[in-house]
C-alpha cells in the first residue's frame, strides 16, 4: 500500500510540474543543455563504436580467418580468450559509463537550478 | 521419475504460488498490474531483469549448445550481454523518462497518434509470442525427460500452469518470482560448476586439453565452425543477439519498474555483473556436459541438446541434484513465460482497449478483464505453434525472437530518441518492414526449408541461405524508417514539432523534482 500512495504523490508532482508548463523549447535552446548533448554524444558514441565492434569483430575473424586458431596457454586457443575478453570488456565499458552518468547527472542538475524547475 | 524430484516440485510450486498471492493482494489497480507500482530498488530490478533474461533458453539452450557445438555456442552466447550496454548506454534512462506502462506509451510520447500506438502494440504482441515459443519447447522437451510424458502434454500443463500465475499476479508477482528464481538458478549454476570442476581437479586449462578428446568431433570441438560453416550465419545471428534484447518489451518494461532514470542505470550494472559471471560458468558446464554426459546420450534426450544441463546435474549430483535443477529449469520457464504474457497482454488492454478503443477511458475493472482475456489468447496461441519445433535448440529459437525485435523496434526506438526529422509515418514504416523481412526471411530460410525430406517444415532448396535473418532484416528495419519518413515528410509538415519536449525530457528526466532531491 506504501508503495502505492509513494507512487501516487510521485504522479502528483509530475502533474504539477505539468501544470507549471515547463518550457521545453527554451530549455532545448539554452546553451547549457547543447553543451550537456555534445558532452554526452561525445562519450557515448565513440563508446557505443567500440563495444560493437569490438563484439562483432568476432564471428569474422573467428569464421573468416585462422589468427585465432593460435594456442596461448596449453591448448586454450586466442579464440577462446577473445570470446571471454568480450564478458570483461562489457563489465570495464559499464563501469566507465557509471562514472561518466554521474558526472552528466550534476550538469543536469545545474540546469534545472538555473531554469529554476 | 523418483520421489524426491516430485516432492521438489510440489514444494516449489507451493513457494511460487505462494507469492503469488500475496503479491496479488497488494495489485490492486491496473497501474501495479503493470509495472509493479514503480517501486523496485536497484539490485531488486537488476535481479529481476538478469531473471527475465535468464530463461531456459540461455540456461537449457546454451549449456546444450556449448555441450554439442563448442567453441560455436559463443556465438548465440555473448551477444545478449553486449545487448545490454546497448540499452544501458542508448536505450534504459530515455525510456525511463518518458514511458508510462508501455513501449507505446514511450512512441506515442512523440508521436500522438493511435496508429503509432497500434501498430507498437500489435509488435509487442507478436515478438512476445516468438519468445515464448523457446520457452515452451524447452519445458515440452523438461517434462517429456523427467515425468516420461509426451512432448505435447508436457507443454499444455505448462501453458496452462503458467497462465494460472498471470492471471493471479501480474507484474508484480512475476517480478518477485524473477528474483527468487534468478538467485536459485545463479546458486544452482554454481554448485554444478563447483562440482564439475571439481572432476577435473579445478584445472582450467587442462579442461580445453581433456575436450580435445571427449568428444567424437576431436580437436575440432575446441576450433569455431563446427555447427556455423558460414561466417555471414554466425555475424547474422551475434547481430541480432547484441541489437535484440535493447527492443525487447518484456525487458524494456523492467526500466519502468523503477523509481528514476539512476535507479535505472544501477540496475543493469547489477545484471551485467550476474550474467557475466553466470556466461563464464556456463562454457564450463558445456565442457562438463560433453565429457562426463556424452555426445551421445546428450542428443539422445534430445537432439538440439536441450536437456544436456539436466543431465549433467544428475551425473555429478544424482537424483536429487537432477531434481532440483529440473525444479528451478520449470520455475524459470513459468516465470519468463508469465513476464511475456503480461508484456503481451498489457499491449492489448492498455493500447489496443484502453488507448485506442476506448479512448483512455476504460474502467480498471474493464482493463483488468481484458488483460486477462488477452493472456488466455496469447498463450494459446503460442501454445499451438510450440507443438511443432521440438527439435530446434531454444537458445536458437530465442535469437529468432531477439532477431524480430532487433529490426522492428529498435530502429524505431533510437530514432524516436535521437532523430529530429523522424515522423509518424517513418515509425509505421520502420516497424512493419522489420517485423514482415524477419518473419519473411525466416519463412524462406533453411530452418523451414531442407533438400532432405522430414529434416524441415517443407522439402525443398532454401531461398534465403542464412538460418538466422538479423543481418539484412535489421538494416532494412532501419531504412524502412528512412523511406517512410522521407515520404510522410510532406504531410507531417504542419505537425506540432515536440522533439525539444522529446530530447530534453528523455534528457533530464520526467520527475524533475527527483533529479534535484536526488
Amino acid at each position: 500500500m506504501e508503495l502505492v500512495k509513494e507512487q501516487s504523490s510521485v504522479k502528483k508532482d509530475i502533474e504539477q510540474q505539468d501544470n507549471k508548463q515547463i518550457d521545453y523549447d527554451k530549455i532545448f535552446a539554452s546553451e547549457d543543455f547543447k553543451q550537456l548533448l555534445l558532452y554526452k554524444k561525445k562519450f557515448i558514441i565513440p563508446y557505443t563504436i567500440f563495444y560493437l565492434v569490438y563484439s562483432l569483430a568476432l564471428p569474422f575473424l573467428a569464421l573468416f580467418t585462422n589468427i585465432l586458431n593460435v594456442q596461448v596457454i596449453g591448448d586454450i586457443t586466442l579464440a577462446w580468450v577473445y570470446g571471454i575478453s568480450i564478458i570483461f570488456m562489457s563489465f570495464a565499458v559499464c563501469s566507465v559509463y557509471v562514472k561518466k552518468s554521474a558526472e552528466l547527472d550534476e550538469k543536469v542538475k545545474q540546469i534545472l537550478v538555473k531554469e529554476g524547475l | 521419475m523418483g520421489w524426491d524430484i516430485i516432492l521438489l516440485f510440489v514444494l516449489m510450486s507451493i513457494g511460487v504460488l505462494f507469492i503469488t498471492y500475496y503479491a496479488s493482494k497488494k495489485t490492486k489497480t491496473a497501474g501495479s498490474f503493470y509495472t509493479a507500482g514503480g517501486g523496485l530498488t536497484a539490485r531488486q530490478n537488476g535481479l529481476a531483469l538478469a531473471g527475465d533474461f535468464m530463461s531456459a533458453s540461455t540456461f537449457l539452450g546454451l549449456i546444450g549448445a556449448f555441450s554439442l557445438t563448442g567453441y560455436d555456442g559463443f556465438f548465440l552466447m555473448y551477444g545478449a550481454l553486449v545487448s545490454f550496454l546497448v540499452i544501458l548506454f542508448l536505450v534504459a534512462e530515455p525510456l525511463r523518462n518518458l514511458g508510462k506502462y508501455t513501449l507505446g506509451d514511450m512512441i506515442t510520447a512523440r508521436f500522438r497518434f493511435k496508429q503509432v500506438r497500434g501498430v507498437t502494440a500489435f509488435n509487442t504482441i507478436i515478438i512476445s509470442v516468438f519468445y515464448m515459443l523457446g520457452q515452451l519447447v524447452a519445458a515440452g522437451a523438461l517434462f517429456k525427460l523427467l515425468l516420461g510424458i509426451p512432448y505435447n502434454t508436457s507443454v499444455l500443463i505448462v501453458g496452462i500452469a503458467m497462465l494460472a500465475f498471470v492471471l493471479f499476479g501480474g507484474m508484480t508477482a512475476t517480478s518477485w518470482v524473477q528474483i527468487i528464481k534468478a538467485i536459485l538458478l545463479v546458486g544452482g549454476t554454481f554448485i554444478m560448476f563447483v562440482m564439475v570442476m571439481w572432476k577435473f581437479n579445478f584445472n582450467f586449462i587442462g579442461i580445453f586439453t581433456d575436450m580435445k578428446t571427449a568428444t567424437p568431433f576431436g580437436i575440432d570441438f575446441l576450433n569455431p565452425g563446427l555447427k556455423y560453416k558460414n561466417g555471414w550465419d554466425a555475424a547474422s545471428v551475434t547481430l541480432g543477439l547484441i541489437l535484440g534484447t535493447a527492443g525487447l518489451p518484456h525487458v524494456l518494461v523492467r526500466f519502468l519498474t523503477v523509481p528514476n532514470a539512476q535507479v535505472a542505470r544501477k540496475s543493469v550494472v547489477w545484471l551485467m555483473w550476474i550474467m557475466g559471471l553466470f556466461h563464464i560458468m556456463v562454457i564450463f558446464l558445456g565442457f562438463g556436459a560433453a565429457k562426463l554426459v556424452g555426445t551421445s546420450n546428450i542428443i539422445e534426450a534430445n537432439p538440439a541438446g536441450n536437456m544436456a544441463a539436466p543431465l549433467l546435474a544428475k551425473f555429478i549430483g544424482g537424483d536429487f541434484m537432477f531434481a532440483f535443477i529440473s525444479a528451478v529449469s520449470f520455475a524459470t520457464i513459468l516465470a519468463v513465460v508469465a513476464g511475456i504474457v503480461v508484456t503481451g497482454a498489457t499491449a492489448f488492454s492498455h493500447d489496443i482497449y484502453n488507448e485506442i478503443l476506448k479512448d483512455g477511458k476504460a474502467t480498471e475493472k474493464q482493463q483488468m478483464f481484458m488483460v486477462r482475456l488477452a493472456s488466455i489468447f496469447i498463450t494459446v496461441i503460442a501454445i499451438a505453434l510450440s507443438l511443432f519445433l521440438q527439435n530446434f535448440n531454444v537458445a536458437f529459437l530465442s535469437s529468432i525472437a531477439l532477431t524480430l525485435a532487433a529490426s522492428s523496434n529498435l530502429p524505431v526506438i533510437l530514432l524516436t530518441i535521437f532523430w529530429r526529422k523522424f515522423n509518424k509515418t517513418g515509425a509505421i514504416f520502420g516497424m512493419l518492414i522489420g517485423l514482415i523481412s524477419t518473419i519473411g526471411l525466416v519463412m524462406l530460410s533453411p530452418n523451414v526449408w531442407n533438400l532432405e525430406p522430414g529434416v524441415a517444415l517443407f522439402t525443398g532448396n532454401p531461398i534465403f541461405p542464412l538460418a538466422s535473418p538479423g543481418i539484412v532484416s535489421i538494416p532494412l528495419g532501419f531504412l524502412g524508417c528512412y523511406i517512410g519518413t522521407f515520404i510522410g515528410a510532406r504531410k507531417t509538415k504542419n505537425v506540432e514539432d515536440n522533439f525539444p519536449e522529446i530530447i530534453v525530457k528523455s534528457t533530464i528526466g520526467n520527475d524533475v523534482k527527483g533529479v534535484v532531491n536526488h
